[in-house]
């Protein structure tokens, strides 16, 4: 019931006012909600939601960072040809988006305050909402990963995550 | 046979907590498998014809709540525990999942923890009825409960785990209202005993009520005379 009537709430707002329109545009649909970070204060202040979640030894496939041989702005991200076609996620946190962006194969992980595009992407190995630690196994690309740094909509400078 | 089916508040809080840290696929398999473990203990209590009153899901796990004569025999009693978690653990092998696997097992040791009212609990009471007087089973099972329970709340405190330390709190003040019913309980026990024919295959010579066992007959050996139980309770609560 709640969820109705927030919904015909919404789209009379929308109908009755631009500049709600407007407001929505840009804090609701453009913003993303940023698990990573509410998970990482809370984790700090109340521990973890899920008790004993820390007896939970996760395997690590492997463990290792991005390297690459040359790198190249590509529209607002970066393009870097890489010595490993199997791609490490470079932080900790939360798979958001699986799926295609411009064609291509892409995954969204929303670190603390960041969100980080990969893509061309020929496999993904991860699923939605897992939750990832910094340094494991993402997916596997042919020789290019396009890497694309963002928050709330915003292209972020990638020298300060690369 | 109506069943009501609850969610507790705090279930619906975790809930809230889960989703706005992002735990989605953690918190559906989790309800999914405490889901499956009540499932186990409603069916076969279906099947051993007793009466479920409700299933009220907690965070981290759940309780069937019987409305039953305490005298039920302690071998049906102790079926209905153990399918819970055997449903579980069939469910879980069955979709062999790692995931799965890992929050089967944190549920279970949640579980089978002798805290009041969990199936820990309920194992070791009927594990202690085998041996020793349903009071005195009952009590030494509470205070059980008690030290396990302040235990955990003082461990959860010390690793800063609110909801556990919140759901542990839940559990002893459940654990609170059954010490207050002991007494209550026990007159309950015995006013079965006068009521109905209970059939037990086995017979027991006993001092005094309280220590009369579950799935056993008793004779009272009163001034070197046996007095059967029913005549001893017929005159307890005639006279009351």
């Amino acid at each position: 019931m709640i969820t109705i009537i927030i919904f015909l709430v919404t789209i009379i707002s929308f109908k009755s006012s631009e500049d709600f329109k407007n407001w929505f545009q840009v804090h609701v649909l453009n913003n993303s909600f940023s698990f990573t970070n509410i998970a990482s204060k809370y984790e700090s202040l109340f521990g973890n939601p899920i008790p004993f979640k820390s007896f939970i030894k996760e395997k690590p496939v492997f463990s290792e960072k991005i390297n690459y041989s040359s790198l190249t702005q590509y529209n607002n991200g970066i393009l870097l040809n890489v010595d490993n076609n199997l791609i490490p996620s470079i932080g900790e946190g939360l798979i958001i988006f699986i799926g295609k962006k411009d064609n291509q194969n892409c995954i969204i992980v929303d670190q603390k305050d960041v969100e980080v595009t990969y893509c061309m992407l020929k496999h993904i190995g991860v699923k939605l909402y897992d939750h990832i630690e910094a340094g494991s196994y993402i997916g596997e690309v042919d020789q290019k990963l396009l890497l694309y740094f963002t928050k709330n909509g915003e292209y972020l400078n990638y020298e300060d995550f690369i | 046979m109506k069943i009501s089916f609850k969610i507790h508040p705090l279930t619906y809080l975790s809930l809230l907590i889960a989703f706005i840290t992002g735990y989605f696929k953690e918190t559906i398999i989790f309800m999914t498998i405490i889901i499956i473990h009540e499932i186990g203990h409603v069916l076969t209590a279906i099947l051993l014809k007793w009466h479920i009153e409700k299933i009220v899901i907690l965070p981290f796990g759940g309780l069937t709540i019987f409305n039953e004569l305490l005298n039920k025999p302690l071998i049906e009693e102790l079926i209905i525990a153990i399918m819970g978690p055997l449903f579980q653990i069939i469910f879980v092998a069955f979709i062999k999942n790692d995931l799965f696997f890992s929050y089967s097992n944190i549920i279970l040791f949640i579980n089978l923890i002798p805290i009041y009212p969990l199936d820990g609990y309920k194992i070791l009471n009927i594990a202690f009825n085998k041996f020793i007087s349903f009071k005195k089973s009952h009590i030494i099972s509470i205070y059980i409960s008690y030290f396990l329970g302040f235990f955990l709340l003082f461990s959860s405190f010390l690793k800063k785990e609110l909801l556990y330390f919140i759901f542990i709190l839940l559990l002893i003040s459940k654990l609170k209202n059954e010490l207050k019913n002991h007494e209550l309980l026990f007159i309950k026990f015995l006013y079965e005993r006068y009521l109905y024919d209970f059939k037990f295959k086995k017979v027991k010579i006993v001092s005094k009520l309280e220590k009369f066992k579950k799935d056993y007959y008793h004779y009272l050996n009163i001034n070197n005379k046996l007095v059967t139980e029913k005549e001893i309770l017929k005159g307890k609560f005639l006279k009351s």
